[in-house]
């Protein structure tokens, strides 16, 4: 029975101080097939798999690898043994070329010597085995973040082995380098690999998954083959209850102009972008990753350097150097970088969530106003978290997410940024950032979002701005809108001039 | 929601333990060592220990801010050398011997004390300006400062700078209803103003957010380059205020060897009380049960006559015991 | 959240029991002291441990054992506030007498007045201002003005013998600002002139802080450089040693030219032997450390400070006891090379 599955996974426990991430899940992959594992955020997927290869110790639980039982001390023990796995947080050492990140910890040696020219020439038959046109000499920092995506990803199919997990692996990617994987896994399961798949993109699960398992709240649920299930039983699966619209999208009346930019450049970033932005409007900067959407807001808000251009509030002219001189001109961001921009991950929920506001209590400051404040937000974004003072590291993305979504409700903005406000973020509390921020145009919020996700910026957006490197293609309204016309200006074709 | 969020803020016992297990290694230690030594707690032999890591005390209040910022602060003994002797030199009365200028009437006490604190806080903006704008890392930065002030301090006198004015030394040999010195007493208000800006200020907020992230803390509207000069500044001002406070407890001030290895200790002091090098955390009841560690192994080892050595062997184990602790408590945070 | 608390308890416990281990040590001063009410014990506070405190301190603590008195010797680390506090320390501690190695010599009368009740002895560093000796505080030491004296007569002696009454020297300054330094280097030049030596400087001072490899690193670039002078005079046999170092380093033959040292280390001692080093002057840091502890001792019993050993008070002030310096030299180096 057991030669059936080549990795059983029965009862595993995982606890941390003061909280119970698994509470005796189980898990059975056979080999040769694409096992999903789905549910939301913090319902212990990630967990299970760091248990799997090591980076945790499961307080109980049995694993049965190939037949055997295993019990793996820390990665290298798992990829040596067969799994290797592509982490959702990129972790790659900057500084240093691919071809040595692909090899840490394993160069190839002649003697004491590290062989340079064998580990070059290894790497670059690896690219050419997963078909990436890269140099191994590149800086690591150079790459793109989807590019350092696929590298991780050859460096994965670089053990040989019988098992992969891939965590969130396509969340960089574009449209065809999630192809490309998707590739790469087909041969990878011709040649009898198993994969364990971590995604929330719905429609990828059901391309290539074989198999999947639903997780909720660090409990097991439900497994069975894709082909009994669709998106509204899986949903239902993982929230433990239907679910609203996805895109719950409020009609509203759209205001007069109040952001105006002319001609704003930045570097080689993206230059001459000229658009406008008007109260109660959703305006979505769509096109591939690297096109230069983050940067233009990240110039507006002032973490980047403005080389031309203006840009103008309510008719005057701003000044902004830094995101000091944006917040006081009413203007908020939330970054694309939850953790290495956004997050104080030491500091509490509460004051995570004054942060960027902490003017308005006063001299010494007020700490009642300051957890009422934080608590109002807490109940009205239904932010889940045991209580104010509990750092906001140990919040699930989704959870995280919504407080930053408050800090920049707390200055009142006018014009409210939001980068890639869903990714890595469940289900569930996507819905809810997409109905607050719905919300937050009626009340007569003007906002930019920026989404890699087509769906979402049709299901979003009032109008769309699309990029195509550096370069603005065109703008659509909401009527006009569909992933064609959006994927075709995003890949180059300008619109005509009108 | 709102009521689970109520009910949770009990008082957590297990909690309390292990943020505060330094306060609990400071009352096995003051236990220990008043079963052994019974003068351990008489009131001279406490007057006596406080009195004498007030100093240091004082400089680990304003280091912890820079380590707290993800910093560190090299400068501070150095400036302590530097401020005592020129404020030293500012209270020598008119015809004293080795009088460092010898026309010069003296000021009175609190303006050499002043003009101490202001080069101090000149010396903290230069540095600060230095780190947040060149970004160059502190240990180098305040690394220079140590050099440079210690060579500053032995420019300006190449000798004991000593015989200062009653008035100026009343700084430290002054005591408040006879009895507490009045060197402590400055050394709990500093205790005081840091615990105040650090958790009451949006400056202590500012610096908790820089410390953990400074890449977010800019994003939320941070000034973080302003905020880290004020942050060498407070350090500086500490360690002048320390100067001070040696010069005028001591009667003298040798540029050589005033304030050698003082940044040492408090930042031993600020990291036995769990401030984190990786930044972001510091508690100021921490930095004092820290300061009063030393303070108690310090005094505690004279009274039995322990080897001086075996003090340093101890006073290693404790902080990187310390530090162990504090990467445990933090690591599932970061 | 388990291994946090066992992490502390195990902190707790470590210290706790180094703490312990270390009372076990002492078990016996402290009960003395509590059973027979007359206090056998003495503290001395050295100012820092360099190679010739350190003979210092053994010999106090030899004597201390001798005379049947237990010895808690403290280490200030060159600092006056530490120091204080030692001071403070042993006065709460019930101690009668403290012996002190002055870190700042200015810091005296805080230190007498911080010793309360106790007898005070300073040793070696005489205080800036000694008019804080009395019956109850008095002072044992060589008297540096002595030692460069030695130094002054012995180079005159030499370039006289030669005919040369125009000398160029190099000076290695000890730690600028010490008493030390400042009355060796005045004392050494006065001597010169005294006898009549006419001495320029061959190069500006060079402070090399009493520290051998300063010494050898800044004498080094003056000899590569062709500096011409005609002797080394070095605050102590360290720095005297180290240049040395560095003129063998250049190929150079050290007896060329005399090089003269204080201190009369072992090292030195065997230098002076070989004749690298012309001479060096014996401070006596074992007949100090005796002197301290039997002052102590003395004053303890009301008797004379220097009851008992065969050292002269000075002149003018009865609460100073010296012991002698001595010059050393080839003649007499074997005297000192077991010492």
């Amino acid at each position: 029975m057991s030669e059936e599955y080549v990795l059983e996974m029965h009862d595993i426990v995982k606890e941390f101080p003061g909280v119970k991430a698994l509470k005796g899940v189980q898990l059975k992959v056979r080999p040769g097939t694409v096992h999903a594992l789905m549910g939301e955020n913090g319902a212990g997927k990630s967990t299970l798999m760091k248990c799997l290869i090591g980076i945790y110790k499961a307080t109980s639980g049995k694993i049965i690898f190939q037949g055997q039982e295993v019990s793996f001390p820390n990665t290298l023990s798992a990829m040596q043994a067969g799994i290797s796995m592509i982490h959702q947080e990129l972790s790659p050492v900057m500084e240093r070329s691919v071809c040595e990140n692909v090899w840490m910890g394993r160069e190839p040696r002649k003697g004491i010597r590290v062989d340079h020219k064998k580990m070059r020439q290894d790497c670059r038959e690896l690219f050419q085995k997963v078909g990436l046109d890269l140099d191994p000499d590149e800086k690591m920092g150079n790459l793109t973040v989807a590019k350092m995506q696929m590298v991780e990803i050859a460096k994965a199919v670089s053990f040989d082995s019988s098992g992969g997990i891939m965590d969130e692996p396509t969340s960089a990617l574009t449209e065809s380098e999630v192809e490309h994987l998707f590739k790469i896994i087909e041969d990878l399961k011709s040649k009898n690999v198993a994969i364990i798949y971590i995604s929330h993109k719905m429609d990828e699960i059901f391309r290539i998954s074989d198999e999947i398992t639903v997780y909720r709240d660090g409990e097991y649920i439900a497994s069975d083959r894709a082909e009994n299930l669709n998106i509204d039983k899986l949903i239902t699966l993982m929230v433990g209850r239907t679910m609203d619209k996805m895109f719950p999208k409020i009609e509203c009346p759209i205001g007069e102009t109040v952001l105006k930019v002319e001609g704003l450049s930045s570097g080689r970033a993206f230059h001459d972008v000229s658009f406008e932005l008007r109260r109660g409007e959703i305006l979505c900067f769509a096109g591939l990753v690297g096109a230069g959407r983050t940067e233009i807001a990240e110039t507006i808000f002032g973490m980047r350097t403005r080389t031309a251009g203006k840009i103008y509030k309510e008719g005057k002219e701003l000044h902004i150097k830094c995101p000091e001189d944006a917040i006081s001109n009413k203007i908020g961001m939330l970054t694309e970088d939850r953790r290495g921009n956004g997050i104080i991950g030491l500091l509490s929920v509460a004051e995570n969530t004054v942060l960027a506001n902490l003017k308005k209590y006063g001299f010494p400051l007020s700490h009642s106003k300051i957890r009422a404040d934080a608590s109002d937000f807490v109940n009205k974004l239904n932010v889940k978290t045991p209580n104010l003072e509990t750092p906001i590291a140990n919040l699930s993305g989704g959870n995280q997410q919504k407080t930053l979504v408050a800090r920049w409700l707390l200055i009142d903005p006018d014009i409210l940024i939001v980068d890639e406000p869903t990714r890595g973020i469940d289900v569930g509390a996507k819905a809810e950032i997409h109905s607050l921020i719905t919300k937050l145009a009626a009340e007569g919020k003007a906002i930019i979002m920026i989404s890699s996700e087509l769906p979402e910026v049709l299901g979003m957006a009032d109008r769309v701005l699309v990029m195509h490197e550096g370069t603005m293609t065109g703008i659509v309204d909401r009527e006009d809108a569909t992933s064609e016309i959006i994927m075709k200006y995003a890949t180059g074709e300008t619109a005509p001039q009108s | 929601m709102s009521n689970t969020l109520a009910s949770k803020r009990d008082f957590d016992i297990k909690k309390f333990l292990s943020q505060n297990s330094i306060w609990l290694v400071l009352v096995i230690m003051v236990i220990g060592l008043q079963i052994v030594s019974p003068v351990f707690l008489s009131t001279n032999n406490l007057r006596t220990m406080l009195e004498g890591e007030s100093i240091k005390g004082i400089l680990a209040f304003g280091i912890m801010w820079t380590i707290l910022s993800k910093g560190i602060d090299l400068g501070a003994g150095s400036i302590v050398a530097l401020v005592s002797v020129i404020t030293a030199s500012l209270v020598q009365p008119i015809g004293v011997a080795n009088k460092l200028f010898p026309e010069m009437a003296a000021l009175p006490g609190w303006a050499a004390a002043i003009v101490g604190i202001a080069i101090g806080a000149l010396i903290g903006a230069i540095v600060g300006t230095i780190i947040a704008y060149t970004k160059i890392p502190p240990f180098i930065a305040t690394l220079g400062t140590q050099l440079i002030c210690r060579a500053l301090a032995k420019i300006y006198s190449t000798q004991p700078v000593s015989n200062l004015s009653p008035d100026f030394r009343i700084f430290a040999k002054g005591k408040l209803f006879e009895i507490i010195p009045s060197i402590v007493i400055i050394f709990l208000i500093i205790f005081a103003i840091s615990g105040f800006m650090l958790t009451q200020t949006r400056f202590g907020k500012n610096i908790y957010a820089i410390g953990g992230n400074d890449h977010a803390a800019r994003v939320a509207g941070i000034n973080v380059e302003r905020n880290l000069i004020k942050v060498y500044i407070w350090s500086a001002v500490c360690a002048a205020i320390g100067g001070v406070l040696l010069a005028a407890r001591t009667g003298s001030a040798d540029p050589s060897t005033y304030g050698l290895n003082y940044e040492l200790d408090a930042i031993a002091a600020a990291t036995i009380g769990g401030t984190s090098h990786t930044g972001g955390v510091a508690r100021i009841s921490g930095v004092l049960a820290g300061i009063l560690v030393l303070g108690v192994i310090n005094n505690g080892l004279v009274l039995l006559s322990v080897d001086d050595n075996m003090s340093n062997v101890i006073k290693g184990i404790i902080i990187v015991g310390a530090v162990i602790i504090d990467m445990r408590k933090n690591a599932a945070k970061k | 959240m388990k291994s946090k608390r066992i992490m502390s308890l195990i902190i707790a416990g470590v210290l706790s029991a180094t703490m312990l281990g270390g009372c076990g040590s002492t078990e016996q001063g402290t009960s003395d002291q509590n059973s027979s009410g007359e206090s056998k014990k003495l503290t001395l506070v050295m100012s820092q441990r360099d190679e010739w405190l350190s003979t210092l301190d053994a010999a106090a603590k030899q004597a201390a054992t001798d005379l049947g008195y237990s010895l808690n010797s403290l280490d200030s680390q060159s600092d006056a506030n530490k120091q204080i506090q030692f001071v403070e320390t042993a006065r709460n501690n019930g101690e009668k007498a403290v012996i002190v190695n002055l870190v700042d010599p200015n810091t005296a009368g805080d230190i007498v007045e911080a010793a309360g009740d106790m007898k005070v002895v300073f040793v070696n560093r005489p205080p800036a201002d000694l008019s804080v000796l009395n019956e109850n505080v008095v002072y044992v030491g060589s008297n540096e003005m002595t030692s460069g004296k030695f130094q002054g007569e012995w180079l005159a002696q030499y370039f006289k013998a030669k005919g040369q009454t125009e000398i160029k020297y190099i000076l290695l300054n000890g730690i600028l600002g010490q008493v030390s330094t400042t009355n060796r280097t005045k004392s050494v030049l006065q001597a010169l002139k005294d006898n009549g030596i006419t001495a320029v400087e061959a190069s500006a001072p060079l402070a090399c802080d009493y520290d051998r490899a300063k010494a050898m690193n800044q004498i080094g670039p003056l000899l590569s450089t062709g500096t011409k002078y005609d002797c080394i005079i070095s605050n102590n046999d360290a720095m005297a040693l180290g240049a040395i170092e560095a003129i063998e380093q250049q190929n150079m033959d050290p007896s060329e030219k005399p090089i003269v040292g204080i201190d009369a280390t072992a090292d030195a001692c065997a230098a002076v032997k070989s004749g690298k080093l012309a001479m060096s002057v014996f401070q006596d840091p074992k007949g100090q450390g005796t002197g301290a502890i039997l002052a102590a001792i003395n004053l303890l019993n009301g008797k004379a400070i220097n009851d008992g050993i065969d050292y002269k008070l000075d002149t003018e002030n009865p609460n100073i006891e010296w012991v002698p310096f001595e010059p050393v030299t080839v003649d007499n180096v074997d005297d000192y090379l077991n010492k």
